[in-house]
């Protein structure tokens, strides 16, 4: 006899259709995987086993051949347990087999036969729906995450003895509630930092514009706390935005089984390899950058991460995506994100008055900052330890909450949207040089203030674009449509050139 | 109508009308223009072989330009003859002294260039990108310190001169050889615009006169002779720059020129004034330090700076953090500017030149520390 299931492996943070065939027939008892199986795939021959027979099913007696196909592909992952029992099931006329086409499985089985959930549902309900299929039986625990899918039915089951009930009609499938989205907002909120107004400044002119940011600050000061809550004043992700978090998020196992409600907060450490940064491995899997898609990438001590794992950045924050090739495998994966990057003034960290750095290792340190990155980075922002009397002054009035910044931030991101309609960019940051000067109507003041400065070795064109860009973000902050010379002012005095880093 | 006395605006026509004349004499290595400069009228008509006959014509050709110049309204500029009080007291001192200097803008505004010590700033005008930027920086520091600025006006060292000087808000004086109403090169107008607008531009030549090439070591006579101190930013060995750098020299002013790479082809000229003995210019601190005194650079900077925003006190308040060194934070409280103010103000200051970024570390003021 011979049956075959379908179900879907990952492959990146995308999902690919499998095919798995058992072809059962008389002769001495063996079972075997064919197609490319990983350790994880052959070890399911005994969790299938004594999944079955736990739960009062037979495994037959026979010659047992299961092919995992397209057969060039590496199958990695106990998620092919629960297709292979049902395959298995069929070929032994257990279950029915007229209705297996219209289905896709996937689960990890435990030896007793009930099912454990698995990573990247989602990936794995959007496969099913494009490939067709009109239902998708996954783990009860994975259920409503790939219930987020509509135009599939999802099928949550919780043993396997559950699913061969429902394959033989005697139990109809409970409903499922799609996920519902987190309510927690672990990001924290802006009010609960003191002082801090310029960094605080920044930060709402870069969420507004979605321009990457540079923060200058001794150890201690705060820049990981005002990082971490950039989330909370940018937009909240509509829900395709959500739905693509909360895909990533589940393909690399670090999803909280809800719906994502804010943008993702990445900070890896420092000593981060390369790959890890931007993805791949033996099977590419998805780096920071793109675990942070559609939200905020944070590189404390930017200048310690190795050049390497920098130079990696350049291609994700220019296109919003990442291509990794690992062997014979390419991969492409989203790598949206806004970049935040922390330093401090000099390597050793200390206040001005009590640095000992010499001029060259400034330099050095100047240089390794320089290069891939800061050219991407619009605005720099100064974050000094608090003083005693923000601290002490407990009833200085109360900063804005997060939900008053998220207001404006939103404000401006709507009229950014209006102005941006039909051509690629979607926010102030990802405007080219041309349409930059088309969209950024300069007064008469603003254009003298930045004739001013406009001169050999002051300003490069590359700076210019970039100064108009973050005037305009002011501009909409404040709802006005004209850019106006306190804008052009304002983003000067933000502004982040590199020869002024190269000379220091 | 004008001040100027009715001979001193002759003799300017009278210049003009002889102009292809003299161009024909100038060409000839012995007799050079200045020489021809320091006739007297019948002289000067006798040396440049006009017939006898027609000197009287002549004569009374450029009387009669001359009234029509007297009767120009004085709106957008005038003259001034050497008979005035109002004329720059600097240029008596050239033995070939223009009779009538003829200038845009308000007079007193012209009074108001001259009456301090203004240093000229020449140089070639195909310098490398280096020199065009050290010639910006010089004017843009010199104008901030309120140091009035004098060049050419022409492309390079000269156009870069101006603009850092406009740039910070400083004086400019763009001395021409052709007409001062004429903007020359015709390139630069946006330029000779701007220097108009703010400065002034001035020219021995009388209005609308065309540039010949004797008028050029002719200007820059002037140019020597209005400036305390003339700096050659980037010249050739045979660049006109060093025959402005002469005749500072023959004044007994100050000369200085910016070193420039052992073996460079363009700053062979500055770099032999270095040998020759001249201050040699690293910055606009050297410049002032040879103008005024030594140490009297960052009080003159420092003056000019305040003097600007003066009556702004928030900004003088802000500059007064910097100085200090406070950090961000200060700022806002002693100046009471909110945090999406302080940045805009900060890059103001730093526009006008009494701050700048020091690498990462936020702001120093450029005149201590």
């Amino acid at each position: 006899m011979l049956a075959s299931v379908a179900t879907f492996a990952l492959d990146g943070i995308d999902s690919r259709e499998i095919a798995v065939e058992v072809d059962l027939r008389r002769g001495l008892p063996a079972f075997q995987i064919v197609g490319l199986p990983d350790a994880a795939v052959r070890e399911s021959r005994e969790r299938v086993r004594a999944a079955l027979l736990n739960s009062g099913l037979d495994f037959p007696l026979g010659r047992l051949t299961a092919n995992l196909a397209p057969a060039h592909v590496r199958k990695a992952g106990p998620s092919f347990d629960l297709t292979l029992a049902v395959a298995l099931l069929a070929a032994s006329g257990q279950v029915p087999t007229d209705e297996l086409g219209r289905y896709a499985v996937c689960g990890e089985l435990s030896l007793s036969g009930s099912l454990r959930g698995v990573h990247g549902t989602l990936a794995v309900a959007l496969g099913a729906r494009r490939c067709g299929y009109e239902r998708l039986v996954v783990p009860s625990a994975n259920a409503p995450e790939a219930a987020l899918v509509e135009g599939l039915e999802v099928i949550g089951v919780e043993t396997i003895a559950e699913l061969v009930d429902l394959l033989d009609g005697r139990m109809e499938p409970r409903p499922v509630a799609p996920l519902a989205s987190s309510a927690d907002r672990p990001s924290g909120d802006l009010a609960d930092v003191r002082g801090q107004d310029d960094a605080k400044r920044a930060l709402e002119i870069a969420a507004a514009g979605g321009h990457n940011l540079l923060m200058v600050g001794p150890p201690g000061a705060g820049k990981t706390m005002l990082a971490r809550r950039l989330p909370s004043i940018l937009p909240p992700p509509s829900f395709d935005e959500a739905v693509e978090i909360t895909r990533i998020h589940s393909v690399a196992g670090i999803g909280n089984g809800r719906l994502a409600s804010e943008r993702p907060f990445r900070a890896p450490h420092h000593t981060i390899s390369p790959p890890g940064l931007v993805g791949g491995g033996g099977r590419p899997r998805p780096g920071e950058v793109t675990l942070a898609h559609r939200g905020v990438l944070f590189l404390d001590e930017m200048a310690e991460f190795s050049r390497a794992a920098l130079e990696g950045l350049r291609q994700p924050l220019e296109s919003g995506e990442v291509d990794v090739m690992r062997g014979q495998t390419p991969a492409r994966f989203p790598a949206a994100v806004m970049l935040v990057g922390a330093t401090n003034e000099c390597p050793c960290g200390r206040s001005r008055s009590d640095c000992r750095c010499t001029d060259v290792e400034i330099a050095r340190y100047y240089r390794r900052l320089s290069g891939p990155l800061l050219d991407r980075i619009d605005l720099i922002c100064t974050v000094n330890a608090p003083s005693r009397d923000d601290l002490i002054d407990v009833d200085a009035q109360r900063a804005e909450s997060s939900a008053v910044v998220r207001a404006r931030v939103v404000a401006a991101r709507e009229r950014q949207t209006d102005r941006l309609a039909g051509t690629t960019a979607l926010c102030n940051a990802q405007m080219d040089g041309p349409l930059t000067r088309e969209t950024v109507p300069l007064d008469a003041d603003a254009m003298s203030l930045l004739r001013s400065i406009d001169a050999p070795g002051d300003l490069s064109g590359r700076a210019h674009d970039r100064v108009l860009r973050l005037a305009r973000t002011i501009a909409d902050l404040d709802g006005r449509e004209r850019v106006g010379a306190d804008d052009v002012a304002e983003a000067l005095g933000y502004k982040l050139t590199l020869p002024e880093l190269a000379a220091a | 109508m004008t001040r100027a006395c009715p001979d001193c605006l002759t003799r300017a026509r009278l210049l003009e009308g002889l102009a292809s004349r003299i161009e024909l004499l100038a060409s000839r290595p012995q007799r050079p223009v200045r020489q021809l400069l320091n006739l007297s009228n019948v002289d000067l008509l006798q040396a440049t072989g006009v017939p006898e006959g027609d000197r009287r014509a002549l004569v009374a050709a450029a009387r009669a330009a001359a009234a029509a110049d007297a009767d120009r309204p004085g709106s957008d500029g005038g003259v001034v003859c050497l008979h005035d009080d109002a004329y720059p007291a600097r240029l008596r001192e050239l033995p070939d002294v223009p009779w009538a200097l003829f200038h845009t803008g308000p007079l007193d505004r012209l009074e108001r260039l001259t009456a301090e010590k203004p240093v000229a700033l020449v140089g070639s005008r195909q310098p490398s990108a280096q020199a065009e930027q050290n010639a910006y920086a010089l004017g843009r520091r010199l104008g901030a310190a309120g140091v009035t600025v004098v060049s050419g006006l022409a492309f390079g060292i000269d156009a870069a001169s101006h603009r850092g000087a406009l740039a910070a808000g400083g004086g400019a004086i763009a001395v021409l050889a052709s007409g001062a109403d004429r903007a020359s090169p015709v390139r630069n107008r946006a330029l000779y615009n701007e220097v108009r607008g703010e400065g002034s531009v001035v020219s021995e030549m009388p209005w609308g006169a065309r540039p010949w090439r004797w008028m050029f070591p002719a200007r820059n006579r002037i140019m020597a002779a209005l400036a305390e101190m003339t700096v050659v930013v980037e010249a050739t060995e045979r660049s006109g720059s060093l025959i402005t750098a002469t005749f500072a020299l023959d004044l007994g002013r100050a000369v200085g020129a910016m070193p420039g790479p052992a073996g460079a082809r363009l700053s062979e000229g500055n770099n032999l004034l270095i040998r020759d003995g001249c201050t040699p210019v690293r910055n606009a601190t050297d410049v002032l330090d040879a103008v005024y005194s030594v140490g009297a650079a960052g009080q003159a900077e420092a003056d000019g700076g305040r003097r600007r925003i003066a009556d702004d006190p928030v900004l003088c308040k802000l500059l007064d953090s910097v100085e200090v060194g406070e950090t961000l934070e200060q700022m806002a409280r002693r100046s009471g500017l909110r945090a999406r103010e302080l940045r805009g103000a900060l890059a103001r200051l730093e526009q006008i030149g009494l701050i700048r970024r020091s690498g990462l570390r936020g702001y120093v003021a450029t005149t201590t520390g």
